[in-house]
């Protein structure tokens, strides 16, 4: 039994949400809602297997500074919106979490993230890869032409095996591209976290020296 | 609302701050003013520094230095130094500068004492070229007509010497007295050209400086109305997409309530602020929040300039801001009062409050914005509060000047938009137009000293044909005018024509007379065309002319005297005398040049601002139209849920909602957080997500930032087949996605389509025949059916 936790500022869309997403037959098992990190890291939220984190909560918290918070206490996260915003996804991705998902009617495929994410896996979607394909800042990590070309017809919603046939490649190969995009944003994410860490800790000691909060999530990368 | 416990007075600043908005702007004035001492500084003590070296060698020539000599020398080393602390603010001082003139022409009365006898009316001399000093001096820091008197007074002095030492009135010497006058005249019309030019910067950066403060009213409404639209976001689409869920069948009450709320937010959205009132904008800031807001303000809006209203409306927006995220209150008030010449504004919360003892980084944070915004237009801002006990902010601002000052800074639009062609070529022409003036007139003047001594130069032919070289070059220039610099081969070829005239005209003077003005009158004249041709271009080329300008004359007294120490000094001294006012009009001419790079730098941005606010202008529009389109489809939807005259369980109402939630996503999408957006952007997914909405299907429009690079006319066709795929769809979710750049562009659309397949397929393959047609280039089409109910089809072009 896969257990979650939703955290989104708006109660009504918390209300009817266990009920939506985890019916009796999924294997997946809401345990708490909270309308912001701070609450959901005070209440049995912390214990969840999965959080599903909004990742345009209207309280002035950035959505990397959460998806830190939440990912240092415990759970993986995955994060989730109504409005595809490219910056705050691949904020969120570089800072740990494991997926985006678009807020859809259909919770098919929050569910396939949800168990992917438990079994601390990432799981790449449309809307995710349109992200990635979109990111423009200056310091985004470079990607091939194959790696581009796979997220365009991923992000344009073809399945997988279209998107190999496509490319002229095995389906794995063609997995083996977005995996590989992932895997840049998680270098490109970890550079700047091990970075801001150092600098919290150097602020907090005065001194730059190895930080407690590097260790468990950096053995679960390696791992994951 | 009990405030026991008060704290920040935030004003310190304000002290300060009326005086960092003059009313109109004189920057560039100030800074030739600046320069002008400056430079007046640079020449008066420089020319102090020379004296003994230019004074000593011919009075020992002559037969011994007497007590006098000593005495003028020493005198001008000390007036150059009190010259130099007279002028240590930077500033010039017009009774210095007239003293200035007065001293040498005591210097020139005085003649026959300070100087050696032979040397008395002599152009060459210290006195002479100090005196030329003080009237280049006078000509910047007093007006004209002082300008003049004083060039008189030197001229009246200088024979008053000449008289003295024993020499006729008329004769030889009388020239001098001349050149005196026709300095003052031409430093006059360098500076009158150098004046208006700074004029006209400064009213171009008054422009520029109304035209910014108006463009920040305007995007701070947009801003609002950007923070209206984010509550959509926050609210009427949240609810949408939880009905379309259906997860809340039990809780119809909820969505009811939610309902209600959201519609108060849509009519919202109808109330623009029409004028830019201080009044206009703080109600319509108090109607951006999710909380409700109680406003009390008087009817007649206060006269306030632009920048004030703009200022203390962004305070406002400020403290409500933060009240709405940091304070947990339900409501807030706002009361606003009109005072003589101002107005004072109350902003209070029935909030948690704080303790302005122990401020967090958040509340330092908002209270520098409103407080920093309130100084910087010369107000004041209070924020009292304590925990528990709500926050009060008052704002107060009064007008420094009489309440009609205030109102006249009002009406910035009167004022025409300055023409950047008109500015530039006004400072360029300006200077041009002197120069070639001066270049002229001293040119006439040696043809004139050329023709009274013929005799002077062997062969004269030759002379002659010097002159009417420069005059040739001169006028060829003149003639060009100003806008059209010479091209460089020409422009060098035009200097080496002037200085192959010189040598050749130093070449002609006879004998060893070469050091004497009256004769030698190329140095005097050499500079003004070497200045006109290089007006263009950086002052070194114009130092660098001077210098082999200096070397030819140099070296023609060493050819023709040998090196005799005497005649070196006296040629370099007549040189430094000629050259100075040719030095002081092209230093002139940089100030003009900045002058005119500040002027243009101004317009370029007044160009700018004028197309952010056009396109300001076109996003307030487009808004607008988006806005009726909300009226037409969104706002009955939410009225009848909210009402009850819709069934939010019925699957019909739900598939309703879920096409209202998929448009409103993909508009509000197209918004930036600066509250601009691409005005096509918009217009593009508000058509694509209106046609899957004719066809019952939600739309989700993925577009690249970058697929504005695509050219306009495969953009166009594109869209058009885009749009047309999607009026095949089947109700269910339909996926757009566009991306490409200047050479490639590619569009996809993956959509539902549940029957009559064969016939769908066959219909998308006529159109994708046509696109190819239509669009020149590489286009490839390709069709997949991923599923037993999905078409996928793509558009790939290259150019």
């Amino acid at each position: 039994m896969i257990t979650v936790a939703a955290v989104d500022d708006d109660p009504l869309v918390l209300q009817g949400l266990a009920a939506w997403l985890a019916p009796a037959d999924t294997g997946i098992v809401v345990i708490d809602l909270a309308q912001s990190v701070e609450e959901l890291l005070r209440g049995r939220g912390r214990e969840a297997d999965v959080v599903l984190l909004d990742i345009w909560l209207g309280d002035d918290t950035e959505v990397g500074d959460n998806v830190r918070a939440v990912t240092a206490a415990g759970p993986a996260v995955v994060t989730i919106s109504t409005q595809d915003v490219t910056d705050l996804i691949v904020e969120s991705i570089e800072a740990g979490a494991l997926s985006y998902v678009h807020k859809s009617l259909d919770p098919t495929e929050i569910r396939a993230a949800v168990r992917a994410a438990a079994a601390g896996q990432k799981f790449m979607t449309p809307a995710l890869a349109f992200a990635l394909r979109s990111d423009q800042r200056p310091a985004r990590p470079a990607l091939s032409l194959q790696e581009t070309e796979s997220l365009r017809l991923y992000a344009s919603g073809l399945r997988m095996t279209d998107v190999a046939r496509r490319l002229g490649v095995k389906p794995s190969t063609a997995k083996g591209y977005l995996d590989r995009v992932r895997a840049k944003y998680d270098d490109a994410g970890r550079a700047a976290r091990t970075k801001l860490d150092l600098r919290e800790r150097a602020l907090e000691d005065g001194i730059l020296r190895g930080s407690r909060s590097l260790g468990p999530r950096a053995l679960r990368r390696v791992s994951g | 609302m009990g405030t026991t416990n008060s704290a920040a007075i935030l004003g310190e600043l304000s002290g300060a701050a009326p005086a960092a908005r003059p009313a109109k702007g004189t920057v560039a004035q100030d800074a030739l003013n600046v320069s002008a001492a400056r430079i007046a500084l640079i020449f008066r003590v420089a020319w102090s520094a020379l004296t003994p070296a230019l004074a000593y060698p011919p009075a020992v020539a002559a037969g011994g230095v007497e007590p006098w000599q000593h005495a003028a020398v020493a005198s001008t080393l000390v007036w150059g130094a009190a010259y130099a602390w007279f002028l240590r603010h930077g500033r010039v001082v017009p009774a210095v500068t007239i003293a200035d003139s007065l001293l040498f022409c005591v210097y020139l009365g005085f003649a026959p004492q300070i100087l050696p006898a032979d040397s008395v009316g002599d152009p060459t001399t210290w006195v002479v070229g100090g005196a030329s000093v003080a009237i280049f001096v006078a000509s910047w820091a007093l007006s004209p007509a002082w300008t003049i008197l004083l060039a008189t007074a030197e001229s009246a002095a200088f024979l008053a010497g000449v008289v003295a030492s024993g020499a006729p009135l008329i004769g030889s010497h009388d020239n001098q007295a001349a050149v005196f006058v026709l300095q003052g005249f031409l430093g006059i019309a360098v500076m009158r050209s150098i004046r208006r030019g700074a004029r006209q910067a400064d009213a171009t950066l008054d422009y520029v400086d109304r035209a910014r403060a108006e463009l920040a009213v305007e995007r701070s409404r947009l801003h609002s109305r950007r923070q209206l639209e984010r509550n959509l976001h926050d609210t009427v689409l949240s609810t949408l997409t939880v009905v379309a869920r259906g997860t809340l069948s039990a809780r119809v009450d909820l969505i009811r309530t939610r309902c209600l709320r959201d519609l108060e937010l849509l009519d919202r959205l109808d109330h623009l602020p029409e004028t830019s009132g201080l009044f206009a904008s703080i109600a319509w800031e108090a109607g951006c929040r999710a909380m409700p807001v109680h406003l009390a303000l008087p009817e007649r809006e206060p006269a306030l300039p632009v920048h004030v209203v703009e200022a203390i409306a962004g305070a406002v927006r400020e403290s409500l801001s933060n009240t709405e995220r940091h304070s947990g209150a339900t409501r807030a008030q706002v009361v606003a009062d009109v005072l003589d010449g101002g107005v004072r504004i109350v902003v209070r919360d029935d909030g948690k409050g704080f303790d302005p003892a122990a401020t967090t980084s958040d509340q330092t944070g908002v209270r520098r914005s409103v407080v920093e915004r309130i100084a910087a237009v010369g107000g004041r801002a209070e924020v009292v509060s304590a925990p528990g006990a709500g926050t009060e902010t008052t704002l107060s601002w009064c007008s420094p000047e009489a309440p009609e000052a205030a109102d006249g800074s009002r009406g910035p639009r009167e004022r025409p938009e300055p023409d950047e062609f008109a500015v530039a070529a006004g400072y360029r022409a300006g200077m041009f137009r002197a120069l070639v003036v001066v270049a002229v007139v001293w040119h006439l003047y040696c043809g004139s000293l050329l023709l009274g001594q013929r005799e002077a130069y062997r062969p004269f032919w030759l002379e002659a044909a010097a002159w009417l070289t420069i005059l040739g070059v001169v006028v060829a220039v003149a003639v060009r005018g100003p806008a059209e610099p010479l091209r460089p081969p020409a422009m060098l070829g035009a200097q080496l024509l002037v200085l192959a005239a010189a040598v050749a005209a130093v070449s002609a003077i006879e004998g060893s007379d070469q050091v004497t003005f009256w004769i030698n009158w190329i140095p005097g004249d050499i500079g003004w065309p070497l200045a006109l041709v290089a007006l263009h271009r950086p002052i070194a080329d114009y130092l660098g002319w001077s210098a082999l300008v200096v070397a030819v004359c140099v070296g023609a007294v060493l050819v023709a005297v040998g090196p005799d120490a005497e005649a070196i000094v006296r040629i370099v001294s007549a040189l430094l005398c000629a050259l100075i006012l040719q030095l002081a009009a092209v230093v002139a001419y940089g100030l003009v040049r900045r002058n005119g790079a500040l002027a243009e730098a101004g317009v370029q941005e007044a160009g700018r601002i004028r197309a952010t606010r056009e396109s300001l202008a076109a996003v307030a529009g487009d808004r607008q139209r988006w806005q009726r389109d909300l009226d037409t489809t969104l706002r009955p939807l939410v009225g009848a849920l909210a009402h009850g005259s819709l069934d939010p369980v019925d699957p019909d109402v739900r598939a309703r909602c879920a096409i209202e939630a998929s448009r409103l996503r993909a508009m509000l999408t197209e918004l930036t957080e600066a509250g601009e957006h691409s005005v096509w952007r918009r217009d593009m997914v508000s058509s694509l997500s209106g046609a899957a909405a004719d066809r019952s299907a939600t739309l989700e429009a993925r577009i690249a930032p970058d697929f504005g690079e695509v050219p306009e006319p495969v953009r166009a066709e594109l869209i058009a087949v885009v749009l047309a795929i999607l009026r095949m769809t089947s109700p269910g979710e339909a996926v757009v996605t566009l991306s490409g750049c200047t050479r490639d562009a590619s569009a996809t659309v993956l959509l539902p389509v549940a029957a009559e397949r064969p016939a769908v397929r066959a219909a998308m393959w006529t159109l994708l025949h046509r696109v190819r047609a239509a669009i020149p280039g590489t286009v490839s089409t390709d069709v997949e059916e991923p599923g037993s109910s999905k078409f996928w089809v793509e558009v790939r072009w290259v150019s």
